[in-house]
């Protein structure tokens, strides 16, 4: 790769502040693939901590089980990039709370659980900032069918995800479907700020 | 009218719509749906009266819990 386009990415990207509602299985593999592009600034929300059950699928260790996901996180993230500034906020947000929190961000991406928190988020954020990107998901549970994970926009919103799968007893959430939607998260948050790609041959 | 919904041309048989009705008449009944008109997002408790006209832009986004 061209390395001054590399340098001139990652320049652009440390000066950048992105916000994450929820360090679970798509918040902290969403951190950890933007630590590794090199967005400097990261806001980091969740109320939970670690449990054992969390480890098949989020970016977290045995010795780091009972810990608060964000400090956790923190430490996991600081391994990658020893200078990443972080912002940790313990707490369950409220739409007045998630607005406040995440007020400096250039993007905020959407990791909660629950469908109920997802759209009280989305609707404020967007409500309090029209034209501020908001990168969510829904759709991530069980295996396979990748084919179906989409990237839909509309307006300055994105939904990744089948749009149709919810984590229930017949389709558990699993790390390489978690995984990909929180990379595609990451993905569409670089294509924000750093504009598209030129293409091959272009 | 006719409108661009989820990215289709759909012609419904109405000269103006409310959001809710649009969902009604595609039969959409999902608990959880964002609602975008013209890229701006349409709260809950304003589909009853935020209109949809003819030529508007309108996504429905359906959240299912997973995170």
């Amino acid at each position: 790769m061209n390395a001054r386009i590399r340098e001139q990415a990652r320049s652009l990207l440390s000066a950048r502040r992105v916000g994450l509602a929820g360090a679970g299985g798509l918040g902290s593999n969403c951190a950890a693939a933007l630590a590794r592009a090199g967005v400097g600034h990261l806001v980091l929300a969740d109320f939970d901590r670690v449990s054992p059950d969390n480890l098949d699928r989020q970016f977290f260790f045995l010795e780091q089980v009972g810990r608060l996901k964000v400090d956790a996180l923190a430490e996991n993230l600081r391994r990658i990039d020893a200078g990443l500034d972080l912002t940790t906020l313990p707490e369950r947000l409220d739409a007045q709370r998630a607005v406040a929190a995440f007020a400096d961000c250039d993007v905020v991406v959407e990791a909660l659980d629950d469908a109920d928190a997802k759209a009280m988020l989305i609707e404020a954020l967007l409500a309090d900032r029209p034209g501020r990107p908001v990168v969510a998901a829904s759709g991530i549970a069980g295996w396979g069918a990748s084919g179906k994970l989409a990237v839909r926009k509309s307006g300055s919103l994105v939904v990744i995800g089948d749009e149709n799968l919810g984590v229930d007893g017949s389709h558990p959430p699993m790390a390489p479907r978690v995984g990909a939607v929180a990379c595609l998260q990451a993905n569409e948050v670089l294509e924000i700020l750093l504009g598209p790609m030129e293409e091959a041959g272009a | 009218m006719t409108i661009l919904l989820n990215g289709d041309t759909t012609t419904l048989d109405a000269r103006e719509l409310t959001v809710r009705g649009v969902l009604a008449a595609k039969g959409w009944s999902f608990p959880l749906i964002i609602v975008q008109v013209n890229g701006t997002v349409i709260p809950r408790d304003s589909w009853d009266t935020a209109p949809v006209r003819d030529g508007d832009r309108m996504d429905a986004l359906h959240l299912v819990s997973g995170g």
